[in-house]
Parts: C-alpha cells; sequence; structure tokens
C-alpha cells in the first residue's frame, strides 16, 4: 500500500510485573492503519488485544511497563507525549468504545452530558452549541427522538441503545482513529447487525481508520479490511481480510476457522478443535508460542521462534512451516 | 417415539412490586403459555435473543423457578406440584449445566467435593461406587486424578466447563437442561466442549435441552429447535427445516442477522427496527407486530397460535401472515 498510514505501531512490548513475576502480554508487535480502512486484531481472550489498544490511548494501568517500541501518529510517538498534550489527542483525535455499553457509561449522568463533555473539553463552543451538536450526534446514529433522549440516564436505554450513545460520544469530535474493542459481543445478534451496519456507514462518511478488537471471526469478515491474528501476545499472521479467510497460512488461524460451527457445518461431523489451551506468558521461551497445541509441531519449533515473514502476496505469517502446510 | 419431558401452556411470572407495602402491582410474563415435547436421546434447541424468556423456560423445567400455569411431565408424570422433598428422586435425573462455570463452581470447595457433593441425592450408592464414577468421569471429560485436590479458580474456563459438566453427570442422569454452556467460552475451546457433550450424549443415550442465543451452536447440535421471542415460542421445526426454509419474519431476521464467515458474501442485510419491547407492557396481538415487516391490522389484534404447517407436521409457526 502506497498510502501513508494514519498510525504505525512499531516493535511494541508490553509487561505487568506482578507477584508472579514478569507477564510480557505483548510482545513486538507491528501493525498500521490506514485512513477509511478497518484492521481487525482478532484473537481469544487473554491474546493481548486489548492491551495493546490500552497501549495506543496510553490507558494501560501503572502497573504495565511498555517496554519497548513506539506508537506513531500525526508524526509524533504517541509514547513520548506528556500527560497534557496526550489529553489533546485522547478522545479527540483517537477515540475508544468499549464492549460493555453499562459500565462503560456514567450513570449519574445524563447520555446527553456526556457526550456533550468530550465536545465541551476538546473544541471551542459554547454549552448551547454543544447541545445541538450532541442532538445532531443522536439523531446521526439513529437514536430516535434525539431530544427527549438528551436528557436520559443510561439505565433508562436498552443496551444496543447505550451502545450507539457511546459511538455518539467517540465520535463527538470526528476522530481519525477509532478503536472498538469488542464493541458487539454483549449485544444480540439483531441488534450487533445494526451496529456493524452503523460503524461502516460512518466510517465512510469521515473517512476514519477503525481498530476493530474481536475474537468473533463472523464479525471479522463484515467489516474488516485487513486482519491481524494474535496469539500470546504476539501477531502470527496478517494479510487482508481475503486472504485470511480464503488462504489461512498459519495452524492457528486455520484451526480458528475450522472450530466455528458456522450455518455451513454439517449435522454429525465432528467439529475440528485445537487441543489444549492457551500458554502462560510468565516463562515465555524460545519455542514458537503455539507448538504445544500445533499438528505441524517439528523439533525446530521447539527451538527456534518464527519471525513474522513476509510472503509474495503481501500476506506475513509466522510459522516454519507456512510453505508446506497450505 | 416416547417424550421424556413435556410442557404443557406451561408460563413463568415474576412479581413486580412496588408501593409503601411492596404489595404486587403486576406481572412479568417471561414465559407464556407454552407447549412442547423433547424425545427421548435428542436434542431441543432452543434459540432466542436476551429477555425472551429462554433461561427462565429452563429453570422452570427443573423447578428452580416455579411455573405460574400450566404443567411439567417427566415420562408421563406430573411434575409441576410436587415438594422439593418429592423432588429429589427427579432430580437425579434431570441435571443442569449453566452458562458461566467462573460462578457455577464454589471457590471454597475442591474439584473432589465439587464432584461428591451431588451424592448427597443418592446416599445408597456405595464408597467405591462413588470413587469408580468419579474417576472413570474425569477420565470421560479429558481431566486426571491430579485436579481432585485442587480448587476452581487454578483451572481456566473451559477446564471449569468440565469439571461442571462431570458434576452434571456423576448422577447419570437421563435429562441435561445446558444453559448457554459455551458462550462463556474461546472459539478453540467452545470447539471442544461442543464435540464433549455430542460423544456424551451417544454413550450415555442423554436428552438435552440446548439453551443459546447462537445460532451457528444451535444448527450443530439440535435435533429440534424453537425460537422464542417475548416469552412466546414463534417457531418450531426440525433443525435442517428451520435453517433452510424459515417461515416466521422473525426467525428470517434472526437467521439473516448472524455474521456469515465469508467476506466475499457482504450483502446488505434486512434489519430488524427498533427494540424488544418491554415485557412488563408486551405489545396486543402479535407480540413481535411492532417489529415486523409484514404486520397489518391482524396483527395488532389477534395472537396467531402456533400452527402446524400443512406440508410437514413437525413444522409449527405463530403466524398470521405465513
Amino acid at each position: 500500500m502506497s498510502q501513508k498510514p494514519v498510525l504505525s505501531i512499531k516493535d511494541l512490548s508490553v509487561s505487568f510485573a506482578t507477584e508472579k513475576g514478569l507477564c510480557q502480554a505483548v510482545k513486538k508487535v507491528n501493525f498500521a492503519v490506514y485512513e477509511g480502512k478497518t484492521l481487525a486484531l482478532v484473537g481469544e481472550s487473554g491474546c493481548g488485544k486489548s492491551v495493546t489498544s490500552l497501549a495506543v490511548m496510553r490507558l494501560l494501568p501503572d502497573l504495565a511497563n511498555v517496554s519497548s517500541g513506539s506508537i506513531h501518529f500525526n508524526g509524533q510517538d504517541l509514547l513520548t507525549l506528556n500527560k497534557n498534550s496526550m489529553c489533546s489527542v485522547r478522545g479527540n483525535d483517537i477515540a475508544m468504545i468499549f464492549q460493555e455499553p453499562l459500565t462503560a457509561l456514567n450513570p449519574v449522568f445524563t447520555i446527553g452530558e456526556q457526550i456533550a463533555e468530550a465536545l465541551l473539553i476538546h473544541k471551542r463552543i459554547t454549552k448551547k452549541q454543544a447541545k445541538d451538536r450532541t442532538c445532531e450526534l443522536l439523531d446521526r446514529v439513529r437514536i430516535p427522538e434525539a431530544r427527549k433522549r438528551f436528557d436520559e440516564y443510561p439505565f433508562q436505554l436498552s443496551g444496543g441503545m447505550k451502545q450507539r450513545a457511546l459511538i455518539a460520544m467517540a465520535l463527538a469530535c470526528e476522530p481519525k482513529i477509532l478503536i472498538a474493542d469488542e464493541p458487539t459481543t454483549a449485544l444480540d445478534v439483531t441488534i450487533q447487525a445494526g451496529i456493524l451496519e452503523l460503524m461502516k456507514e460512518l466510517q465512510k462518511e469521515m473517512n476514519m481508520g477503525i481498530i476493530f478488537i474481536t475474537h468473533d471471526l463472523g464479525v471479522v469478515a463484515e467489516i474488516a479490511d485487513a486482519v491481524s491474528i494474535m496469539y500470546a501476545g504476539e501477531v502470527i499472521e496478517e494479510g487482508d481480510v481475503y486472504q485470511i479467510f480464503e488462504n489461512p497460512r498459519h495452524p492457528y488461524t486455520k484451526g480458528l476457522l475450522e472450530s466455528m460451527p458456522t450455518l455451513q457445518t454439517q449435522k454429525g461431523e465432528k467439529l475440528k478443535t485445537i487441543k489444549g489451551s492457551v500458554p502462560n506468558l510468565f516463562n515465555r521461551t524460545e519455542a514458537c508460542n503455539f507448538e504445544n497445541r500445533c499438528a505441524y509441531a517439528k523439533e525446530v519449533c521447539r527451538k527456534e521462534k518464527p519471525f513474522l515473514e513476509e510472503e509474495a502476496s503481501g500476506a506475513k505469517v509466522a510459522c516454519h512451516f507456512h510453505r508446506t502446510i497450505s | 417415539m416416547t417424550s421424556i419431558i413435556r410442557a404443557e401452556n406451561l408460563s413463568v411470572g415474576f412479581p413486580i412490586r412496588g408501593g409503601l407495602f411492596q404489595s404486587i402491582r403486576s406481572e412479568v410474563k417471561a414465559v407464556n403459555d407454552v407447549s412442547f415435547e423433547v424425545e427421548e436421546g435428542k436434542t431441543l434447541g432452543i434459540v432466542g435473543e436476551s429477555g425472551c424468556g429462554k433461561t427462565s423456560l429452563g429453570r422452570a423445567l427443573v423447578r428452580l423457578y416455579e411455573p405460574t400455569q400450566g404443567k411439567i411431565f417427566f415420562r408421563d408424570q406430573d411434575i409441576t406440584h410436587l415438594s422439593s422433598y418429592e423432588m429429589r428422586s427427579f432430580r437425579k435425573e434431570i441435571q443442569m449445566i449453566f452458562q458461566d462455570p467462573y460462578a457455577s463452581l464454589n471457590p471454597r470447595m475442591s474439584v473432589q467435593q465439587i464432584l461428591e457433593e451431588p451424592f448427597r441425592l443418592d446416599p445408597s450408592c456405595s464408597k467405591e461406587e462413588r470413587e469408580d464414577r468419579l474417576l472413570k468421569l474425569l477420565d470421560i471429560v479429558g481431566m486426571d486424578t491430579s485436579v481432585l485436590e485442587r480448587y476452581p479458580h487454578e483451572f481456566s474456563g473451559g477446564q471449569r466447563q468440565r469439571i461442571s459438566i462431570a458434576r452434571t453427570l456423576i448422577l447419570r442422569p437421563k435429562l441435561i437442561i445446558a444453559d448457554e454452556p459455551v458462550s462463556a467460552l474461546d472459539v478453540s475451546i467452545q470447539a471442544q466442549i461442543l464435540n464433549l457433550l455430542k460423544e456424551l450424549q451417544e454413550k450415555f443415550e442423554l436428552t438435552y435441552i440446548f439453551i443459546s442465543h447462537d445460532l451457528g451452536v444451535v444448527r450443530y447440535v439440535a435435533d429440534v429447535v424453537l425460537v422464542m421471542y417475548l416469552g412466546n415460542i414463534v417457531e418450531e421445526a426440525p433443525v435442517e427445516i428451520l435453517f433452510e426454509t424459515p417461515k416466521h419474519p422473525y426467525t428470517k431476521a434472526l437467521l439473516d442477522a448472524i455474521p456469515k464467515a465469508d467476506p466475499r458474501r457482504r450483502e446488505k442485510k434486512n434489519i430488524l427496527l427498533g427494540d424488544l419491547p418491554s415485557p412488563m407492557n408486551p405489545p396486543s396481538g402479535c407480540v413481535f407486530h411492532t417489529r415486523c415487516p409484514l404486520a397489518d391490522s391482524i396483527c395488532k389484534i389477534k395472537k396467531p397460535t402456533l400452527d402446524r404447517q400443512p406440508n410437514n407436521g413437525s413444522h409449527k409457526v405463530a403466524c398470521h401472515k405465513v
């Protein structure tokens, strides 16, 4: 891609100092987000996808330590910014929506106040203007009777409505990057379909880059342009969405795709599984992280960690045997 | 063809209290006049979105919630009004698996204690017999004996769900009600548990009532599917028929809304408008009419009955427009 990325992450590593020792939650992660495109970060619980996104927002807890890497946005490294300059980026240029719409909203303020707050902080406008703009936004995310909803509290809204309100809040300042951390996981399928549709529409309109974090490959197929698959804190495969679904290279990606019961799975057919579970992140070894669960693992996988290698197609895979497997 | 459990016009309601003396103001009907039966050895899937009453229905069947109306028959015996003492002999045969393996295992009990607790319902079982069953089951669910001394917090979600499945099976029940047993798990672990449930079904000739919001999972495990909306069954059909020729507009919308794992098939969906109406104040007539693309005047007045389709008696739909 010749276009310049809006956000690029290089060699990002994050570790947590815990009582049990150092836990490397994210290790040397690289990716880039382009204008108007959606990058999906995919992986199972504990793979480091949320930690990566929190690192971009500089919202990691105190225990966490970004041990290496850089996050370039708009010509500056976000990791070097001081508190004040980070505040002007956060919520303004880079915004985030969270998984649980219920806990992400403050129960003692009205929906309107919470959305207007972002505007009043980042833009030089009056309260009246902020209110008008908020109602426009509520209208835009298709919350009916926006003027009335402005004065309602979160508990008066359904789950889908709350998530719409959160999207309105995130988009209030027209960010260049939107980070969506499992935004539809807590919602029902019919509501999810509506929210995904809305996000696609708004992305087109505002031309923003989206980092979409999810474990649901069905959702990825609906919304993503590029996909990075994470496992145990590392990116193990990346490529455009067609490459990942039609020609997955890494045994883990293949396993994920095959273990999903879809509407095409035949009855009585056994689901393919990935045996075992995720390795613990405390004692990282030189072996490939997936070695203990991989059907193709050989001697070399136990000795040497594979690098993310670029293929002719532009996709990248971290597996010693990616050529022979597929 | 014998049914193991049968519900007749079953309703479950919860009182809404309010006012100075917490008097009963009205009632939420979580499950409304539902009838169905499950054949021995088969799996009944119950699907629907949150708040549709699927969990209340599952819990009412094991009498964790008291039905407000209707009857439940287990092997032709009416168990609707049995006392908790009389229920004991049935509890051995009907067991439940819960959604969240983090909440359903007591953190202060070791795995051994957890797995032995159900024997309180069956004191006649000898010590050797208990030991024997326990070890066999651990093996079947894919865990070794070293786990017996350990506590729930030491296990991952998938392992905990295996422990709770072992606990469910230890009294050799015939009917298992599984309420979203895989929703809290990652996909790769989910597949392991689904396969395990299928193996166990063959091995012990179990009957499942499988409650889930995930239609992909239900399609994989169920023989017959009930689709629920706001406490009512809107469609009932054998699984292939339901997924290939759904009739009810809600079932169609639900199937359409599932993301397809194929980036080349991103078609525009028929998205349902609006939200689920409040069950405290359900719509008149057909409960789905407020969101239904086909609704007209009759749907607002008259509630449709769950009718058999003329060309296939096992396919039932509650809709005026079919």
